[in-house]
């Protein structure tokens, strides 16, 4: 097997026994492998538990490869079924992020659809009620031969445009309201490190089975 | 303890436009005394149509391309031309002077400030810093008027004027017609009335008798400069004022139209703007329809303004940015002219219309003709053309009653009316031509010798009516007043179609007995007709035929029994005088009759 990330790391996890002590050691030497890369014990009693890093069954990343091995067969087992749960669940939190992330940013798009044609609809509908409300009113009252009924459109159109920039100003909210959600979905995903712990004990039981 | 009160009341001025000149009383002198506004000489067309309005304490004026302001409240400033002119509502201050201003006013060129002086005397040395936006500037010059004894000869325009003693100058605008008052821009130094004044050109020098550092000032009305105030119609004939606006109308491009400055603002006329006291421009028709060119306008404190057309009456009420309404009044009847109405004590309004002389009562129940009924044909007898003729109404607080003057513009020509509340009838009269009417106005003023309705005449005078003279003064000389009474024509018996014969007549002539308190009449003629109907009878009064029989009667009460014996079916009486000097007023006529047989 060829040294991927150095020939001490290599040699150490490889060959050698590691000293009870150095588990982050192999913890670490697993880490540098990449994904499917584990820490198994291979001896030793209660507190002078050996560990040992196991290259992942494809290979270590960037070429070659190389397999596992050691420990009993219950325990690969349990290791095995333990890593399958892990991705497992693994697979399902990645797909229910990826759910939600996607109706957060449906909803996000939404602002820029159907909600803002509707808004400057029902604003260009009121600014025609009130240009036409208004000259009515001035037809009634004699004005229309002023320059007030003149500068009604201009008045509607004002107002219109303070409406235009109310919609905008909504929408912004609106969209602000769900990237903050998204933002804090995001923010609260975490990824806890694994409970070696009970992969410890159950190793230890094997071990002593 | 005795309490002081001072009084404090408004002082009016009267001011008059004629010969092209405007003349206002200077009530500093004494009521009633004129003096002309030297520095509008020239400017204005008294030959064309012109209207004034009071607002502000100014007077605006239309008289066509000539729109103008007489200021008779602020101050003038002269400086090099502003960067930025000082918005109206600025407040001015001179550095070390401390004197301030509130800005109403700048001129187009920015060279000249007009507004209020609050505080201090204003110097030509120290800086002038605005709250505003504009531009500091120290001043080169405040408008001044001397007041002096008459000069031989007048000094001209830009003529610099020096004062000893306190080398004060002042550069010369205009001198006045009587070549008493000394128009200008005072320069440097403050003026006394101890120190000799000269002249850099031939005028006479002079002391000052008064001094004034806020003269009336006269300067062209436009809107303010910077462009966001608008533009005026460039030609208007007519000017009101209502609710803080000033009113413009009878522009000839645009005769239908009328304009209205900003409330409170007569240089701001930027129409359209979302502001309820925005100018505003309109005219007077109902949606779709032609608007009715307007001859007057008519505005009655801030409840209405009444637009006068040719051929329809309307009514503004309440203001036309903020939920007024224009309604019609009339489809039948316009107004003749600007001045061809008069309001009495009781808020009617009387105008002379298409159809004759007619009243809208105050509350607007309705427009009636007043001659329709004893002067049907009123409107054809005058022909009044409002391109010959000019209608002048006023109404006569002292006479109880409506003056309405007809006069032909070119000659002074005139037929008048005046009708009586009293007696609810038109008397026929007319004037000398040199007292034809151009104008009337009752003026209220502070001294009640002149409170009176006043005339402003062709000759250029203003007259108004006295009781106590007896000939009409037209100028040079006095006019004999010729007068006369018809009295209606009387059937001479009781029975339809028959004769009667007139056998006894007597005249009870005013005054009492003579020299006693009552006023004296002075003598009267009388001339007696006769005729088989009425209306020839009339004819003959009316043509000045020969009468029946005439003669004249002298001093008061009752006279001696006249005994005519004249045969007829109907009888007509006149009494008349033409006598210089003397008026006349009778009190009754008796008369006796018999039958004498039927009509042949």
């Amino acid at each position: 097997m060829g040294d991927q990330q150095g020939t001490l790391r290599y040699s150490e996890s490889w060959k050698g026994e590691i000293m009870a002590g150095t588990y982050y050691a192999a913890l670490a030497q697993a880490q540098s492998w990449g994904a499917g890369a584990k820490v198994v014990p291979y001896g030793g009693t209660n507190t002078g538990i050996k560990y040992k890093a196991v290259p992942p069954p494809g290979g270590i990343r960037g070429g070659g490869g190389g397999g596992g091995g050691g420990g009993n067969s219950a325990y690969a087992s349990l290791l095995a079924n333990f890593q399958k749960r892990e991705a497992a669940a693994l697979a399902s939190n990645e797909a229910r992020e990826a759910e939600v992330r996607g109706t957060y940013d449906e909803i996000i798009g939404q602002g820029q659809g159907a909600f803002r044609t509707a808004g400057l609809a029902d604003i260009e509908e009121a600014k025609t009620k009130a240009v036409g409300a208004g000259t009515q009113q001035l037809i009634s009252s004699g004005m229309y031969g002023t320059t007030t009924a003149a500068s009604l459109p201009v008045q509607a159109e004002n107002q219109a445009a303070r409406s235009r920039l109310k919609l905008e100003d909504l929408i912004q909210q609106r969209t602000n309201t769900a990237k903050l959600g998204k933002a804090a979905f995001v923010e609260r995903i975490s990824e806890p490190y694994p409970d070696y712990n009970i992969l410890m004990q159950a190793a230890a039981a094997g071990a002593s089975a | 303890m005795a309490v002081s009160i001072t009084d404090k009341i408004s002082y009016k001025r009267l001011v008059s436009a004629g010969n092209d000149e405007l003349w206002l009383e200077d009530i500093n002198v004494a009521a009633g005394t004129k003096i002309e506004l030297a520095t509008a000489t020239g400017d204005i067309d008294t030959g064309d149509q012109l209207t004034m309005a009071s607002a502000f304490q100014k007077v605006f004026m239309a008289n066509g391309a000539n729109l103008k302001v007489a200021d008779f409240i602020n101050t003038r400033l002269t400086h090099t031309a502003l960067t930025a002119a000082h918005a109206r509502g600025d407040i001015l201050t001179q550095a070390s002077s401390a004197a301030s201003m509130i800005v109403d006013h700048t001129n187009t060129a920015k060279t000249l400030t007009y507004g209020y002086t609050t505080t201090g005397t204003w110097d030509f040395s120290n800086s002038v810093t605005g709250s505003g936006a504009g531009t500091a500037f120290t001043p080169t010059g405040q408008a001044g008027m001397l007041t002096h004894t008459a000069l031989a000869t007048a000094h001209a325009a830009d003529d610099v004027l020096t004062q000893a003693t306190s080398s004060a100058t002042m550069t010369v605008t205009a001198t006045d017609a009587t070549k008493t008052h000394t128009y200008g821009t005072i320069t440097a130094g403050t003026w006394n009335t101890t120190n000799a004044v000269t002249g850099s050109g031939s005028g006479t020098g002079f002391t000052p008798t008064a001094v004034s550092v806020r003269p009336p000032v006269w300067y062209d009305w436009t809107v303010e400069p910077g462009g966001t105030s608008g533009a005026m119609p460039a030609k208007a004939y007519l000017v009101a004022v209502y609710r803080g606006r000033l009113v413009l109308a009878g522009n000839p491009l645009y005769p239908n139209q009328w304009f209205m400055a900003k409330v409170a603002d007569p240089f701001n006329w930027l129409y359209g703007t979302n502001d309820p006291m925005s100018a505003v421009a309109g005219n007077n028709a109902d949606a779709g329809q032609c608007p009715d060119i307007i001859r007057t306008l008519i505005s009655f404190h801030d409840d209405y303004l009444i637009f006068g057309g040719t051929s329809t009456i309307w009514i503004l009420r309440g203001d036309p940015v903020a939920g007024g309404s224009l309604d019609n009044l009339s489809d039948t009847t316009g107004i003749f002219g600007s001045n061809s109405w008069c309001f009495d004590d009781a808020r009617n309004l009387y105008f002379w219309g298409s159809g004759g002389i007619y009243e809208i009562k105050s509350d607007f129940s309705g427009i009636r003709n007043l001659t329709e009924m004893v002067l049907p044909d009123i409107i054809n007898d005058e022909a009044a053309d409002p391109s010959t003729h000019r209608i002048t109404m006023g109404y006569d607080k002292k006479r109880h009653g409506i003056v309405v003057a007809i006069t032909v513009l070119a000659t002074g020509v005139n037929s008048n009316y005046f009708y009586s509340f009293k007696t609810e009838g038109f008397y026929p009269e007319s004037y000398p031509s040199e007292c034809g009417s151009y104008s009337m106005l009752y003026y209220d003023a502070n001294d009640t010798d002149y409170a009176d309705l006043l005339v402003g005449c062709k000759n250029g005078y203003i007259r108004k009516f006295l009781t106590s003279a007896k000939d009409d003064d037209i100028g040079a000389t006095d006019q004999a007043i010729s007068s006369y009474a018809t009295y209606p024509i009387t059937p001479l018996s009781s029975d339809m179609d028959q004769n009667g014969k007139l056998t006894e007549l007597v005249f009870d002539l005013a005054g009492g007995a003579s020299g006693g308190d009552a006023g004296d009449t002075d003598g009267m003629t009388y001339e007696l007709y006769s005729g088989d109907d009425a209306e020839t009878v009339l004819e003959d009064i009316v043509d000045g035929a020969t009468a029946f029989t005439s003669g004249t009667l002298s001093g008061t009460g009752r006279k001696n029994k006249i005994r005519p014996r004249m045969r007829g079916a109907f009888m007509g009486l006149k009494i008349y005088n033409s006598t210089a000097s003397e008026t006349w007023a009778i009190n009754r006529v008796l008369y006796g009759t018999r039958k004498a047989g039927r009509v042949r």
